[in-house]
Order: C-alpha cells, then structure tokens, then sequence
C-alpha cells in the first residue's frame, strides 16, 4: 500500500502584517481576525524561487526523517509559479538534490486544489509504475503576482512550500477521490496582465456552492459519515469560507482546522500544512482533505490512519 | 413568488449575520448597519441558492440597502 510517510513545510520568516494595512483598505480587526482570518501573510526573501523554497521544504524534510536519496523514484512538484516556464521545476530540484537517474521527474500545473490532485496523481503514477518511494511538492508563490494594492487578493496569500514522502510505509493512506472543475468560471481567478485578478463573489459562491456538495459525495463514496471523521481539513482559503463549508455540512468547530492566521493562504501548500500537524495525533485516524480554487476546480479525499507513529 | 424586507431581514437572521436583524432599517445601506463586505456576499448566494436565481456582479454593484436586495430578487422571480 502506497501513502503518506511524512510531511514538513517550509514558511519564510518575513510577514506582513494585514493590521498595518487597516487604514489603507478601511478594514477593521474584527474583519481581519474573524472573517479574513489572516493576520498577517508571508513573503519569501528577494533571492528565493520556487525551486528554493521547495528545497528548503525539503531540508526540513530531511531533518524528520532519514532519507536515502537514491532511493527516490519520483520527484513531483504542483505549481503555477515555477522558477521559468522551461524546465520544470522537478527537473532543478532534481539536480540540486543529486537524485538518481531513474528518478521520474513532472510539475503539475494547478492551484488550491493541487495537492489533493497531486497525491491521487503521484501515487497513481507510483502504483503503475511499480515505485515505492517518492516526492510531492507544492509551492506557489503568489507574492510574484500579486498587486500589493489590490485588497481582494493583498490580504490573503502567503508564500511557503511543502514536501510530502510517498512511500510503501505510510502512515496515512487515501480512499477514493473526488476531482470537478467548472470551467466556464475559470476567468474568475486567473493572471490578467501580469497581476492576480480574484473575483472574490465568485470564488465564494464557486466553494459554498460546490465543496460541500463534494465533500457529501466523497464521504458516501468512503462509506463514511461525517462524524466518522476525527478531522476536516479545508484549503484555507479564509476564514470565513472555511467556516462557511463547515456549517453546510454540520461539522462541529472542535473538529474544522484553521491554521494559517500567522502566514495566510499558501494555495497549493495550505492542505499539507494543516495536514501535516493534524496527521502526528495518534487518535486522529480519519482526516477529510478537500482543496478548491483555480479552475475553478476542487479535489478531496479521505485519508485513513495505517499506522500509529512512533 | 416574491420576497418583502421581513424576508431579507430573517435571512440575515437565520445565517446569524447581525444581533438584531429586526431593527435593520430598509433604505440605510446595509454596510452602514455592520453588515461587511463577505457577509454581504454570502447573503447574496444565499438567495441565489434558495431562490433558484442568478444574481450577476453587473446588477449586484449598486445593490446596497435591504430595499435594494427586495427589487432585485423580485425582478429575476418575476423573470422566471
């Protein structure tokens, strides 16, 4: 069986803080704490890139568990912000990380919902091709396209990366997956002149609309109730809309993560992030994980506990 | 089928937006009355779900007061 081995992420140090910047887009604290949720956003540092937050994501990796290098079949990197367009990504890390030369190597191009697509790509790929140990990395940096004065999109995004160890060893393992796009409102979230446009109305009605209606379906398909879940972890795309989908589907406060109040929305990385805590409690055995965003398109799964940590 | 401002106000109500949804004032713009940008908006969908409607962004910019939120609903209602 094929899963999840291990977690670690990467933040960079420098924040934002969204206060500094009540007078500037007429916010108060309250809309900061209890509805953005954000109060404060990270930037990486002038020299980094994609690459290098990926690479920093992956010492932490290192420092948790002992990996043998050589023994990587697959190398995989979900992002929309890569160093160039030519090459991947995956191929620099690959260089810099000195991997063998059987080690498959592809990015994946895809926002919010990238990391839920990724695992069920990565491991499909890894399953097919009779590999047993790989890497998953997410990391958008959206601080390169972002208008610091546009208010819909300022406030909320993060920089950070993570890597998640894929191996025969897994600790938590997926069930079935649930994947949708809604192309036609594909225009609603998307790089207009060199800037990220947001429409932010509309990626609130595309998430309230559908992610619950999802997150139903993929727990039927798991044979599974939501309060068989011990944890839901949501892309944290704000605080409002995270509590927004938790009252559509009942699920009770105590169980719905919102972890990233310190750094902001991380796109692709804000799932493995909260995952990546939420995975290390023992009692914690079932985690629903749902990402939803460009595409405007959504992905989620059910992660089973197969083994106690040590 | 139509909506009236009792309509608006016990939506805001029920999604618990504000304390006292019954003491709204009908022509005051609603984010004069403590209702923020994203309550506003889920407000909107809310509608839009439970309607059966579409309320595009075109005819939602000047849509301010609860009086507002009635004529438009009722004009895609009446338009069904």
């Amino acid at each position: 069986m094929l899963g999840i081995e291990q977690i670690a992420s990467y933040l960079p140090p420098l924040r934002i803080s969204n206060f500094d910047r009540k007078a500037e887009f007429e916010i108060d604290d309250n809309f900061i704490d209890a509805k953005i949720g954000f109060r404060a956003v990270s930037r990486m540092e002038a020299d980094d890139t994609t690459s290098t937050l990926c690479e920093k994501a992956y010492a932490r990796l290192e420092e948790k568990v002992a990996i043998d290098r050589n023994a990587l079949q697959a190398v995989i990197v979900v992002t929309q912000n890569p160093d160039a367009n030519i090459p991947h990504v995956s191929a620099i890390l690959h260089g810099r990380l000195g991997l063998p030369e059987q080690c498959a190597c592809f990015d994946i191009s895809l926002g919010c919902s990238g990391y839920v697509h990724g695992l069920s790509i990565a491991l499909s790929f890894m399953a097919a091709n009779g590999m047993s140990r790989g890497l998953l990395f997410t990391a958008d940096p959206y601080s390169r396209i972002i208008d610091p004065d546009d208010k819909n999109t300022a406030l909320l995004f993060g920089d950070g990366a993570t890597v998640t160890l894929l191996s025969d060893a897994p600790m938590f393992a997926p069930g079935q997956f649930g994947f949708g796009t809604i192309g036609q409102d594909s225009a609603e979230l998307r790089v207009r002149d060199d800037a990220l446009y947001m429409n932010g109305r509309a990626i609130f009605n595309f998430a309230a609309r559908h992610i619950p209606k999802d997150i139903k379906r993929v727990l039927a398909a798991n044979s599974r109730e939501i309060s068989d879940i011990d944890s839901f972890v949501f892309h944290q795309g704000s605080r409002y809309i995270v509590e927004t989908i938790a009252n559509a589907l009942g699920v009770p406060k105590t169980k719905v993560s919102f972890g990233a109040a310190e750094y902001g929305n991380t796109v692709s990385s804000s799932v493995p992030m909260i995952l990546e805590t939420e995975m290390q409690a023992n009692d914690t055995n079932l985690i629903l994980v749902s990402g939803f965003g460009v595409g405007l398109s959504w992905a989620s799964t059910v992660l089973k506990r197969t083994q106690v940590k040590s | 089928m139509s909506i009236d401002v009792e309509t608006v106000r016990a939506l805001i109500g029920k999604l618990d937006l504000l304390p006292d949804p019954s003491a709204l004032i009908a022509d005051m713009p609603l984010n004069k009355q403590g209702l923020d940008s994203l309550d506003f908006v889920n407000l909107l969908f809310r509608f839009e779900e439970d309607y059966g409607i579409k309320l595009p962004d075109s005819e939602v910019d000047g849509v301010k007061t609860i009086n507002d939120i009635v004529t438009l609903v009722n004009a895609k209602l009446a338009g069904q």
